[in-house]
């Protein structure tokens, strides 16, 4: 619980005052998720439940991700033109366990202004294991839609 | 032919390492460099983590050029593991920086024969008892910097190195990583 809160105070501090969120946006990514056992497979087409995520940003910077992997996760989001940043924690999920813990995402967006854009993103995480002790670390490469 | 290909594969690596050695040198001279040691923990996509060493150097304000090493032995079974990555970090907030980059993996397992002579083996002969091989790939991560005022430098760092599966990365994601944690400590040069 108490990576959970780390990660949550985390976001909000990374989210407040500087982020540049150019208002709300939806995106709906697709891609394979890292599971604690090795390298991931490839998207399956269609994809199936633990390769696709939505991600919700307020105007405010503060980003819901829900997806089965890597999880149920709230941070801050930092844009720097294209590229932007996140930080937050959430419950995590992988093969091996789940546990709280924090993320950390990394993306592109194409074009910019409103409107339909293509959206790359990289997300890392870790977790003390609930189940079995240790860590979990899963992680996902997805490429999807955004709409601002 | 097989000891002509070996030959060849050697030159090549010959030749990457020698790309990579340059690149360290050609970046040393310049004006606010730094250079950081530190300790890592690496884990390679099965959820646990390996200790390792590693060296940070900054030729200018925001570009870097990471080199970590690790490896284990299990009995005859020897494994090393090197990264190297260079790109560039940009302040986000605060003490809180991106990283962001190129990567290449390199790993190598060797099987220890000790009654063996290796001088009495083939090139193919030798080939059976090791492997090298290498990843191109990219990099992301965080970097804490927590003391980043004087000479000396302090910092933790979480980075993620991605490396695509050929063509299944390329049209369906499919990738292996490596991540690290990382603590360092530098100066400034």
């Amino acid at each position: 619980m108490i990576y959970l809160l780390l990660g949550f105070v985390m976001g909000v501090f990374f989210a407040h005052g500087t982020v540049a969120q150019a208002g709300s946006s939806h995106s709906l990514k697709f891609g394979p998720s890292g599971l604690g056992n090795g390298g991931t497979n490839p998207i399956d087409i269609p994809p199936n439940g633990g390769q696709i995520e939505y991600t919700y940003v307020s105007d405010g910077g503060v980003e819901t991700n829900i997806g089965l992997v890597p999880g149920i996760l709230v941070g801050g989001r930092m844009e720097r033109g294209s590229w932007y940043m996140s930080l937050g924690g959430g419950l995590l999920v992988d093969a091996i366990g789940v546990g709280f813990g924090v993320y950390n995402g990394f993306g592109y967006v194409t074009g910019s202004g409103p409107g339909w854009h293509w959206n790359f993103e990289y997300k890392q995480s870790i977790a003390p294991d609930l189940e079995g002790g240790g860590f979990i670390t899963p992680s996902a490469a997805r490429v999807g839609i955004i709409w601002k | 032919m097989v000891k002509n290909n070996l030959k060849t594969k050697k030159i090549i690596e010959a030749l990457i390492f020698g790309a990579l050695t340059l690149g360290w040198i050609w970046a040393l001279p310049l004006s606010a460099a730094g250079l950081s040691v530190g300790l890592i923990a690496v884990e390679e996509g099965g959820d646990q983590f390996r200790p390792g060493a590693t060296a940070v150097l900054r030729p200018w304000d925001g570009a870097f050029l990471d080199l970590s090493l690790w490896g284990r032995e299990y009995g005859k079974v020897v494994e090393r593991s090197g990264l190297l990555a260079a790109g560039g970090e940009a302040q986000v907030k605060g003490i809180l920086y991106i990283r962001f980059g190129g990567s290449i993996l390199a790993e190598s397992t060797r099987i220890k024969e000790a009654k063996t002579n290796p001088d009495s083996l083939t090139d193919s002969e030798k080939s059976d008892f090791s492997e090298t091989s290498y990843a191109p790939g990219f990099m992301v991560g965080s970097s804490l910097k927590i003391l980043n005022s004087g000479p000396i430098q302090v910092e933790a760092q979480w980075n993620s190195h991605v490396y695509p599966a050929g063509v299944a990365g390329g049209l369906f994601l499919a990738h292996g990583r490596r991540q690290t944690f990382t603590i360092l400590g530098g100066i400034d040069l």
